[in-house]
């Protein structure tokens, strides 16, 4: 999956560095708590500035920061343009409140209403898949969380982005923005089966016509 | 004048006359009024988010209705934001900063008043929604375009919202305005600005960004308005995301306007209670203006999902967000590191704060990568990420300064003991509530949702419990201050031995506030050197009458420079 194997490359970096940080910050303050309470009768100390330890900590922060964000550039540039071209188009469109999947090439709608009936996208693995996500009231936001990717939908916009799916599986997804009184019914279902299997139900959803 | 006149001494008892306090132009009435009504707001809503987690303790959604639960978080959300936390950070500083300058009052005592108006207005607007018969604003306290359309929403609560967010930033704009213009103007003769205490120095940028900000956030309103009236214009892409565009360039810099004056309290409730001058002056002045520049240029990160935003860009100016607070970082710590501490109420909220906020700050530059925010936006993280920020950071910063200045403010001290009790439970129940909501979100639950999947049970019924500890905790708050406030042990001039000007008058200060003149300013604690001064004569000639166990602030001995008071 391109945007999960990102996520999990950079979360990986910057979990262990945050968690770092944080033990870093709690020792000191605990260690200053211990040794510098007023119980132990000493003097405190009469320094206002460390002309030396100020500059090297400003430049130690100016490098983290450069190294963090060249590191969140290069995963963003490489989640959003590191796929192929799309073998598959899919427009997702969202409406207060629930989605549509359409299938352009063989005009397939799926489409629920997230009370009786919760749409599911069906994708082949292996394909790179190009969808282009619109709204067609409010504003809307698309989140697999099994994908850790999200993208908003707006109304008179399309968004473009591309997923991969490897593996074969069923997850559940959900609408992130606030859309208004039913908002948190907005879920679907992502399935993911073989490129033959794929076909097969693309070619079965077609033959049913288009509205099925 | 004798030092037993400066040093306890009963506040008169008087009458609370109503119409001399809604009218007075005195800062401390205006800042106490402010405040005041700022915490009163602040139960209301948190009286929103109580019943909020009450009603998520079970996945279905079952104590109140769907619509009930998004009015709630909106104004939960629009609550805190504009009618407390915003006004608290702006009120202290129309208390605070004269006093800490040396100054008799504010250099625009009526526009402060007007601001105080304007909150208190923005208040009753927001909450009358709930008469309305479509109930109050269901739609966010960033109550994205084209939703909160008349097309959407057509329910009176929004039109009331927009009302009521006008007032608020009209107040905001005004507060700001009153708290540079006296810092401009008013302060006394010696205090130049980099022998200004850190806390003014925290108001200072921070009315700088109010400046910047809220026009932004009235321009949003204008948007707002327009799509009451036609609500067709929202149905092109560029007026929506022009509305997101115009809105986080309020809505970053605020996040800074609710952090910076806790900062400075922060700053100086620790060398207070470390009994030292605070370490890197100058490298925190700094980094607060740089802060204060860096953070207009970071909007954007609020809309890496947009699809519309040049995300690189946001993302690397967020990110160097860290270099200025890692900087308030090494003052606070090399602060501590040789200081002598009193473990006294206000220290310890000053101390939770210095964790508590980093986490939030730690999750703050994780959000800041589009990659790691393509997950986490929207989600429970992001709701664990800004209560860390606004709550176990701000208003922990806030209870320092509350404990801190509350003596000087009335008169009267807090009892230490419910003050501990307060502080321990709601550092339990801080974390206990928005610990597990990173874990929740990371698995994929989505705010502002009244139901959410059973897989999230148990997280969210240890999160209900939390904030049950924080409801708890907050009655010993309204028990200690009652029981000061009716007869409480009166509060000396200098309970805490401070160094700064506000303690070198009477608790609370008279009108003008410092009648018997003011101690040299030689550096940002002004009231520490007098005593050090004093303490060295005391030590070299032999005083012929006995000196008072208490540094005399004033009087006995010398002088007041000629120069000085106003
Ligand atoms: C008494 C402690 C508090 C509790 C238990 C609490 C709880 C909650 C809950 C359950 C939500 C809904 C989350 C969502 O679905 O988006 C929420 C939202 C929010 N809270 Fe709090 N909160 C507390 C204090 C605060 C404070 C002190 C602030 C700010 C100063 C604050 C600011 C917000 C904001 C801005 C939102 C977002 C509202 C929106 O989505 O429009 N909260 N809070
Ligand atoms: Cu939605
Ligand atoms: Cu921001």
């Amino acid at each position: 999956m391109n945007t999960r194997s990102q996520f999990d490359h950079l979360f990986t970096l910057y979990a262990p560095i945050a968690a770092f940080v944080f033990l870093v910050v709690l020792a000191t303050l605990l260690f200053a708590l211990v040794r510098y309470r007023a119980g132990r009768g000493h003097e405190p100390s009469q320094k206002t500035q460390h002309k030396v330890l100020e500059p090297l900590a400003a430049l130690v922060f100016i490098g983290a920061a450069c190294f963090l964000a060249v590191n969140a550039a290069n995963a963003n540039a490489a989640e959003r343009n590191q796929l192929g071209p799309a073998q598959l188009h899919v427009r997702i469109t969202g409406f207060q409140w629930c989605w549509a999947f359409y299938y352009p090439a063989s005009h397939v709608t799926v489409r629920g209403n997230c009370t009786t009936d919760t749409p599911t996208l069906v994708v082949p693995t292996g394909k790179v898949i190009g969808f282009s996500l619109t709204s067609a009231d409010v504003v809307h936001e698309w989140w697999l969380p099994y994908a850790r990717w999200k993208e908003e939908a707006f109304p008179g916009h399309f968004n473009y982005f591309k997923l991969r799916f490897d593996h074969p599986g069923h997850w559940s997804g959900l609408c992130d923005e606030f859309c208004g009184l039913y908002h948190d019914r907005m879920d679907f279902y992502v399935r993911a089966v073989s490129p033959a299997r794929f076909d097969a139900w693309l070619a079965a959803r077609a033959a049913k016509g288009p509205g099925a | 004048m004798s030092t037993t006149e400066l040093s306890a001494r009963l506040p008169e008892k008087k009458r609370l006359n109503i119409a001399e306090i809604a009218t007075s132009t005195d800062h401390k009435v205006t800042g106490l009024l402010t405040l005041g009504t700022a915490l009163v707001f602040f139960a209301i809503f948190g009286g929103f988010a109580l019943t909020m987690r009450a009603d998520l303790a079970s996945p279905a959604q079952q104590l109140i209705s769907t619509h009930l639960y998004n009015e709630l978080f909106t104004l939960h959300g629009s609550g805190m934001i504009y009618l407390v936390i915003t006004p608290i950070a702006l009120g202290l500083g129309i208390y605070l900063v004269p006093l800490l300058i040396g100054a008799p009052g504010l250099a625009l005592p009526r526009t402060a008043q007007l601001a105080y108006y304007c909150l208190l207005g923005s208040g009753f607007v927001m909450l009358s929604g709930f008469l309305t018969w479509g109930g109050a604003a269901d739609t966010g306290w960033y109550s994205y375009m084209p939703l909160s359309t008349s097309l959407y929403s057509p329910g009176k609560g929004v039109d009331l919202w927009i009302g009521a967010v006008f007032l608020a930033a009209l107040s905001g704009l005004l507060y700001s305005v009153s708290i540079i213009w006296t810092v401009v103007r008013m302060r006394a003769p010696r205090m130049s600005m980099l022998r200004m205490p850190i806390f003014v120095w925290s108001e200072v940028v921070t009315a700088m960004m109010g400046l910047a900000a809220f026009p932004a956030l009235i321009g949003a309103m204008v948007l707002q308005t327009l799509g009451r009236v036609d609500p067709a214009y929202f149905t092109h892409d560029l007026p929506n995301l022009d509305y997101q565009n115009l809105f986080w360039f309020y809505g970053h810099p605020v996040v800074y306007i609710m952090f910076f004056p806790f900062v400075g309290c922060v700053a100086e409730v620790i060398q207070t209670f470390g009994q030292r001058r605070y370490v890197g002056y100058k490298p925190t002045v700094l980094s607060l203006l740089l802060f204060a520049a860096m953070s207009m240029s970071v909007w954007g990160h609020h809309m890496f999902t947009t699809g519309q935003e040049s995300n690189e860009y946001f993302s690397a100016t967020s990110t160097a967000l860290s270099v200025p607070a890692g900087l308030e970082y090494f003052g606070f710590l090399a602060t501590l590191i040789g200081a002598k501490l009193r473990f006294k109420t206000p220290l310890l909220f000053a101390l939770a704060f210095i964790p508590q906020f980093l986490v939030g700050g730690l999750s703050g530059i994780m959000l800041a990568a589009p990659t790691l925010d393509y997950q986490f936006h929207g989600s429970y993280f992001v709701v664990a990420h800004f209560h860390y920020t606004l709550f176990a950071g701000s208003v922990f910063g806030f209870f320092a300064g509350f404990y801190y200045w509350f003596p000087k403010a009335t008169g009267r001290m807090l009892s230490e003991r419910l003050g501990k009790t307060h502080f321990w439970l709601l550092t339990i129940g801080t974390n206990v509530t928005f610990g597990p909501m990173f874990a929740a979100g990371f698995l994929g639950m989505s705010r502002r949702v009244a139901h959410y999947p059973s897989y999230l049970h148990t997280l969210n019924v240890v999160e209900t419990l939390g904030s049950a500890v924080i409801g708890l905790s907050m009655l010993f708050l309204v028990v200690n201050v009652g029981q000061a406030l009716l007869h409480g042990p009166p509060a000396p001039a200098d309970p805490w031995d401070g160094h700064t000007l506000e303690w070198a008058t009477t608790s609370p200060p008279p009108l003008f506030n410092f009648p018997k003149g003011l101690p040299p300013i030689k550096s940002f604690a002004p009231l520490l050197d007098w005593k050090q001064s004093l303490r060295a004569r005391r030590a070299t000639e032999k005083p012929t009458e006995p000196v008072a166990s208490r540094p005399a602030v004033l009087g006995s001995g010398a002088r007041p420079e000629p120069e000085a008071g106003t």
